[in-house]
């Protein structure tokens, strides 16, 4: 890692640390668009190491992936759309760690794009339903979940969409 | 991955569930383990607040956190029953959290019946703040005119009002508002001067089937954007001449003049 940084001396590049230990070496002007990023090499921390205790190996990867795309000056509005489609494409618990990322590293388009990845999951679904894909267990005794239907009964009726996709 | 809340099956309420919560994170699945702000922003993209409230059956750590949304959408549809759909606002305004409202959809097409509902729904609008406002009534001179407060609400940044009768009485002062759309409206002369007066940051106006007026006076060096769509003139006699002085606008788009507009109908 440490010679891919010294390879291209005239590009600014940073490394960034995730929870496991392993290291990512990314140009800096890919990396600041995470504004936690840019603050602190603002704040001339970059010299270092960025430690990112928050982030986990495989969704740094993907973070990585997502911001190469999105600073690639070759690829058009098409293909990132599509990219962004094919990027929440993959299991809830990755995009609830990408999401929990992107909220941390202050990436506000990938925060809102896993945001209505998730929220895709939860519209027009019976409770049934979304606690299935979110894997939720109730702790609500039956009595009480009874009584919250009955206080507000027409919250609860309609046409809803049973499939787990 | 049960997890054992607390000994008590008590009903909890914010404060308890804030306490309990560091203790129980481990156990919890992975979305329930996501702050409060980030639920609530994933929650305020879901397009009906019916769909967001619902979540507060899923499990306890979600009873309350439909309420922390910035964005409500009441439209009528999946509701069997009119009553229904009005039971379900006021039981989402009673037990609102957010302080501000960034964007409030309101249908209250056929609700002529609850004018005592709509004016606390509004009144509720003004007092958190609401920003971006898309309201869809059919008053009439009979139906139900905006609370006073309303008029003078300086969150307002966007506005959409459809079937709606201006009181010509009122001052109007929406300070920060930026872009207002008016659709199926009939407006006098005077409303337009008081509307223009009175939204001194506005830069787009946009009419859709409105009527009723014949002059359009717009100084402001703010105001850019001008549409007007479905014209009606007035079915009064008056010469069918519409005056638009409007010196610094930078954009005008008129298309579809209809014949006639009448107050009866509207």
């Amino acid at each position: 890692m440490a010679e891919a940084a010294s390879s291209t001396i005239e590009k600014n590049n940073l490394t960034l640390k995730s929870s496991y230990g392993d290291e990512f070496v990314l140009e800096e002007s890919i990396a600041i668009q995470s504004v936690t990023i840019k603050n602190m090499v603002e704040d001339g921390c970059s010299s270092s190491v960025i430690p990112l205790s928050k982030v986990d190996t495989g969704t740094l990867i993907k973070v990585i992936e997502y911001m190469k795309m999105h600073s690639s000056t070759s690829s058009n509005e098409e293909e990132i759309q599509n990219f962004d489609k094919e990027f929440v494409r993959i299991s809830i618990k990755t995009i609830l760690n990408i999401l929990e990322a992107a909220n941390f590293l202050d990436i506000r388009s990938l925060l809102d794009l896993c945001a209505e990845a998730v929220a895709n999951r939860i519209k027009n679904k019976t409770p049934e339903v979304v606690r299935k894909i979110f894997n939720i267990t109730s702790d609500f005794t039956p009595e009480e979940e009874a009584e919250i239907r009955n206080e507000t009964p027409w919250a609860f009726e309609g046409d809803l969409d049973h499939s787990l996709d | 991955r049960l997890y054992n809340y607390s000994s008590s099956s008590n009903l909890i309420n914010h404060r308890s569930l804030k306490k309990q919560k560091l203790s129980v994170t481990k156990t919890l699945d992975r979305i329930s383990q996501l702050p409060d702000s980030l639920l609530a922003q994933i929650l305020s993209i879901l397009p009906a607040t019916k769909d967001a409230f619902k979540t507060c059956i899923l499990s306890k750590r979600w009873r309350y956190l439909w309420a922390s949304v910035d964005n409500l959408n009441f439209t009528r549809t999946s509701y069997r029953k009119t009553n229904d759909f009005v039971s379900f606002i006021d039981y989402v305004i009673a037990h609102f959290v957010s302080s501000k409202i960034k964007r409030l959809n309101l249908d209250c097409s056929r609700l002529s019946r609850y004018k005592s509902h709509m004016s606390q729904w509004l009144s509720f609008a003004v007092e958190r703040k609401v920003e971006d406002f898309v309201y869809w009534s059919n008053s009439n001179k009979s139906g139900c005119t905006l609370p006073v407060s309303f008029y003078t609400c300086s969150s307002l940044v966007t506005l959409h009002l459809t079937f709606y009768c201006f009181d010509s009485g009122a001052v109007i002062k929406w300070n920060s508002l930026k872009s207002i759309k008016l659709e199926h409206l009939v407006l006098s002369d005077k409303d337009i001067a008081n509307l223009v007066s009175g939204c001194p940051a506005l830069e787009t106006m946009e009419f859709d089937s409105v009527g009723g007026f014949l002059r359009v006076e717009i100084n402001s060096l703010k105001l850019k954007r001008l549409y007007l769509k479905g014209f009606g003139f007035p079915s009064d006699g008056r010469d069918p001449t519409l005056d638009i002085v409007a010196p610094y606008l930078q954009h005008l788009e008129i298309s579809r003049f209809q014949e006639f507009i009448s107050n009866v109908g509207l």
